[in-house]
C-alpha cells in the first residue's frame, strides 16, 4: 500500500518500456493529474510491457518499486511471467495485469442489465496491429479476459483455426454451459484495436464493441430484446484511463487483486492450446 | 369563385387505337409467369414483386397441391389455378417459372421445366439438393438454352452488386469472412407482407432424444447449409472459393449453427440464430488487408428496399444503398436476360459451383462430426 495521506500528491510512475502501448498508457496519466505523475527510477510504480520484460528487469527490481503495471500481459513468455510471479509471491512488488478491454467492461456491466447465461451463440473478435506469434496471443488473452469478465473463470481453451492474420479459439467456462465462446483475433490495419462482442439467446442479445484508437473510445453495450434495442450510457473513458483508477485503488490498498493468478491460469490455457495445434499440424 | 374541375378544358378523346398499340407492344414484351407452389414466398415475396412490374411480367398461372390455396392465391393475381405441375408447364403463356416448392423437387420442377421450352426458370434457394440433381440441371439448361435464375434475392441486391464490383476494383482478398444471421421466426415478416393463405398443420417440433443425435444434428445443419446458408454462400465462394478444414462446427436449436473453417490463408466464420425476439440482424463482413466490405441484409420476406453496403478503409467509408432490393432486382434481371439479352449476374454453372460449395461444406461437417454423408 502506498500513503493513505490525501495530500501525499499523486503517485509517481517510472515508464520503463519504449513499446507503443506503454507508451500510449504513459500518456494517459494526463487524464489521470491527482493519481499518478510520469517520474524517475524511484518511483513507486512501473509501467513495464509484456514485449520487452527482459530489457527492463532493472526497473522492476529496484529497491522503490511496489507495484508493476504490465501492459501487453500476452507478450510474456513462459519464463519471465513465472520470474514476475516469484518477484510477487517473494512479497517484493504487487502486478496489475492491464487488460485493454476487460477494466471497462467490469464497470460498464455494473450499469448495464446482466447478461443471461448459457446463450445461443458467444463470440468475440479482438483485432490487433501486428501479425507476430506474441501479438495474436496477446490479442487473444485480452479476449478470454472478456470471456472471463462475462462469464467467469476460463475452463478450456482449443485451437479452432489459424492462418497468418487470424487465429480463432473457442473456450468453457461454467456460466457458458454447453455453448463454448469463440473467441477470434484478427490482424488489421483498418482497425487495429477493436472489440466486438455478441451474446445471441433467443430472449435476447447483448452487442457490444469499441474501436478503442481514440484515448476515450467509449464502450458501446446494447441490450436487443423484443422491446427494441436499448443501449447502455456511454462513458467517454478509454481503456487506460480505466486502468490508472483501478491501479490507485489497488495501490492504496482499497482493492485486493490477484491479477498475476488469473492472467497465468488464462495464459497457461491458452499456451497449452496454441502449443497444442502447432506439435498436431507438424506431426 | 372557382369551383371543383370549373377550369377544366374539354376531356381530349382517348386514342384507343394508339392504346392498343401501346398494350400490345408492352403485351409482346412482357413475360408470362407460372409459379409451382403457393406458399408463404409465393405469397409475401413473389406476387407483391411482380405487382410493382405490370408492365415487365404477368402472373398466368398458379399450382400448388393444396387446391384451395392455389385458388385463393391465383385469384389475387388475376391466374389460373391448378393442382397440376405438367398443366402450369404446359401452358404456351407462361414463359417463366417460378419453382417455389419444397426443396425435395426443386430440381425435377427446374428440369420439366427447361424440358417444356420455357425461356427462365427462377427457383428458390437450393436449386437442388445434391451434385447429380445438379449436373441433371446443367445439361438440361444447356439443351433448352433456359435461363437459371437461383432466389438468392441478397445476390441480385443493387447494394451488394454495386459494393462487391467495388470490392473486386480494389483487388483485396479477404483472409477473414464472417456471415452472421440473426433472424426472429419468418412468420413475423410474412404477417406483415400479406395475408398468408394457407392449409392448417405444423411439422412437429424435434424431441429432446432427436436433439441428442448426431446424425438428427448433422441433418438438421445440412438442411440450414442449402437453406439459409445459401443464400450468402454465393457472396462467400466469390471470396473464398474452396471450404477448407472445418475448425468447429456446433448446431444452434432450433435452427441456426456456428461454424469455423478455411484454409492456410484465409478463415470463414459461419453464424446463424434462428427464431428469437430481437430485430433481425444479417450481416456479412469480409477483412482485407486495407479494406473491409461490410453488408447488412435486409430480412427475408419483405420488400423494404436493398441492403446497406459498405466499404472500408482506415479514414473513408463508401457506403452503397438502393431503394429497391433482391426481391425485385431478381425479377428484373430475368426480363433483362430475356428481352434485353443482358448477361446473367449467375450463369447456370456459376449456380450449380454455388450448390456443390454448399454441399461440399456439408459433407465437410458430417466429415467432422463423424457422421456418414
Amino acid at each position: 500500500m502506498i500513503g493513505t495521506d490525501a495530500k501525499s500528491g499523486p503517485i509517481q510512475v517510472q515508464l520503463a518500456s519504449e513499446s507503443r502501448e506503454a507508451l500510449r498508457a504513459i500518456k494517459s496519466l494526463a487524464s489521470v493529474p491527482n493519481l499518478f505523475a510520469a517520474g524517475g527510477p524511484d518511483s513507486d510504480v512501473a509501467l513495464v510491457s509484456g514485449r520487452d520484460l527482459v530489457s527492463n528487469r532493472t526497473a522492476i527490481e529496484a529497491d522503490a518499486t511496489r507495484f508493476v503495471v504490465l501492459v501487453e500481459p500476452g507478450q510474456l513468455g513462459q519464463g519471465e511471467l513465472e520470474w514476475l510471479r516469484s518477484l510477487q509471491e517473494g512479497g517484493s512488488v504487487t502486478v496489475v495485469v492491464a487488460s485493454r478491454y476487460s477494466t471497462r467492461l467490469d464497470e460498464l456491466a455494473s450499469a448495464a442489465d446482466p447478461i443471461v447465461l448459457p446463450a445461443s451463440l458467444v463470440t468475440a473478435r479482438v483485432t490487433i496491429a501486428e501479425r507476430d506469434a506474441r501479438s495474436f496471443r496477446d490479442g487473444l488473452t485480452d479476449g478470454l479476459g472478456v470471456v472471463r469478465s462475462l462469464a467467469g473463470p476460463i475452463r478450456t481453451v482449443r485451437q479452432v483455426h489459424r492462418t497468418d492474420s487470424t487465429t480463432v479459439i473457442e473456450c468453457q467456462t461454467e456460466a457458458l454451459g454447453d455453448t463454448p465462446a469463440i473467441v477470434t483475433c484478427h490482424a488489421s490495419s483498418i482497425a487495429p484495436h477493436r472489440l466486438e462482442v455478441d451474446v445471441v439467446g433467443l430472449s435476447e442479445r447483448t452487442s457490444i464493441g469499441v474501436d478503442d484508437m481514440a484515448t476515450a473510445s467509449p464502450l458501446r453495450w446494447v441490450r436487443h430484446d423484443a422491446s427494441g434495442a436499448h443501449q447502455t450510457k456511454s462513458v467517454f473513458q478509454g481503456g487506460h484511463r480505466s486502468m490508472w483508477v483501478r491501479a490507485h485503488s489497488v495501490a492504496k490498498g482499497a482493492d485486493q487483486i490477484d491479477d498475476l493468478a488469473v492472467f497465468a491460469t488464462s495464459w497457461g490455457l491458452l499456451e497449452g492450446a496454441l502449443t497444442y495445434s502447432r506439435r498436431r499440424r507438424t506431426s | 369563385m372557382k369551383t371543383l374541375g370549373a377550369d377544366k378544358t374539354t376531356p381530349v378523346p382517348v386514342n384507343r387505337t394508339a392504346q392498343r398499340q401501346r398494350d400490345s407492344v408492352v403485351d409482346h414484351k412482357r413475360l408470362g409467369v407460372g409459379i409451382l407452389g403457393a406458399g408463404p414466398v409465393t405469397q409475401a415475396i413473389h406476387l407483391p414483386a411482380l405487382a410493382t412490374m405490370p408492365d415487365l411480367f404477368s402472373v398466368k398461372s398458379v399450382m400448388d397441391l393444396d387446391l384451395p390455396t392455389a385458388q385463393a392465391v391465383a385469384a389475387r393475381a388475376g391466374a389460373r389455378a391448378t393442382t397440376s405441375c405438367i398443366e402450369l408447364l404446359e401452358a404456351d403463356d407462361v414463359d417463366v417459372v417460378a419453382v417455389c416448392s419444397p426443396n425435395s423437387v426443386h430440381a425435377d420442377q427446374v428440369v420439366q421445366a427447361c424440358e417444356a421450352g420455357k425461356l427462365a426458370v427462377l427457383c428458390e434457394k437450393p436449386i437442388a439438393v445434391t451434385r447429380a440433381e445438379g449436373r441433371r440441371i446443367l445439361d438440361a439448361a444447356k439443351a433448352s438454352r433456359t435461363h437459371i435464375v437461383v432466389g438468392t434475392m441478397q445476390v441480385y441486391d443493387p447494394a451488394y452488386q454495386e459494393a462487391a464490383k467495388a470490392w473486386r476494383d480494389l483487388d483485396e482478398s479477404a483472409t477473414l469472412i464472417s456471415s452472421k444471421i440473426l433472424i426472429p421466426p419468418n412468420g413475423i415478416f410474412v404477417d406483415l407482407a400479406t395475408n398468408l393463405v394457407a392449409p392448417s398443420g405444423m411439422p412437429p417440433k424435434p424431441t429432446p432424444e432427436m436433439e441428442r443425435d448426431p446424425v438428427f444434428q448433422a441433418q438438421r445443419i445440412r438442411m440450414t447449409m442449402l437453406g439459409l446458408a445459401s443464400h450468402n454462400l454465393p457472396h462467400i465462394r466469390s471470396l473464398q472459393p474452396t471450404v477448407g478444414r472445418i475448425g468447429a462446427v456446433r448446431r444452434v436449436p432450433p435452427f441456426g449453427y456456428s461454424i469455423v473453417c478455411g484454409d492456410e490463408l484465409s478463415t470463414l466464420e459461419l453464424r446463424a440464430v434462428f427464431g428469437g425476439a430481437w430485430d433481425p440482424s444479417w450481416t456479412l463482413t469480409a477483412y482485407g488487408a486495407e479494406h473491409e466490405l461490410h453488408i447488412e441484409f435486409r430480412p427475408s420476406y419483405v420488400l423494404a428496399g436493398s441492403a446497406r453496403a459498405e466499404i472500408r478503409s482506415a479514414n473513408e467509408t463508401q457506403a452503397f444503398s438502393f431503394d429497391v432490393g433482391g426481391y425485385e432486382s431478381e425479377w428484373t434481371h430475368i426480363f433483362d436476360i430475356i428481352r434485353n439479352g443482358a448477361k446473367p449476374f449467375v450463369s447456370t454453372e456459376d449456380a450449380v459451383a454455388d450448390l456443390h460449395f454448399a454441399l461440399d461444406l456439408s459433407d465437410s461437417i458430417d466429415q467432422h462430426l463423424g457422421v456418414q454423408s
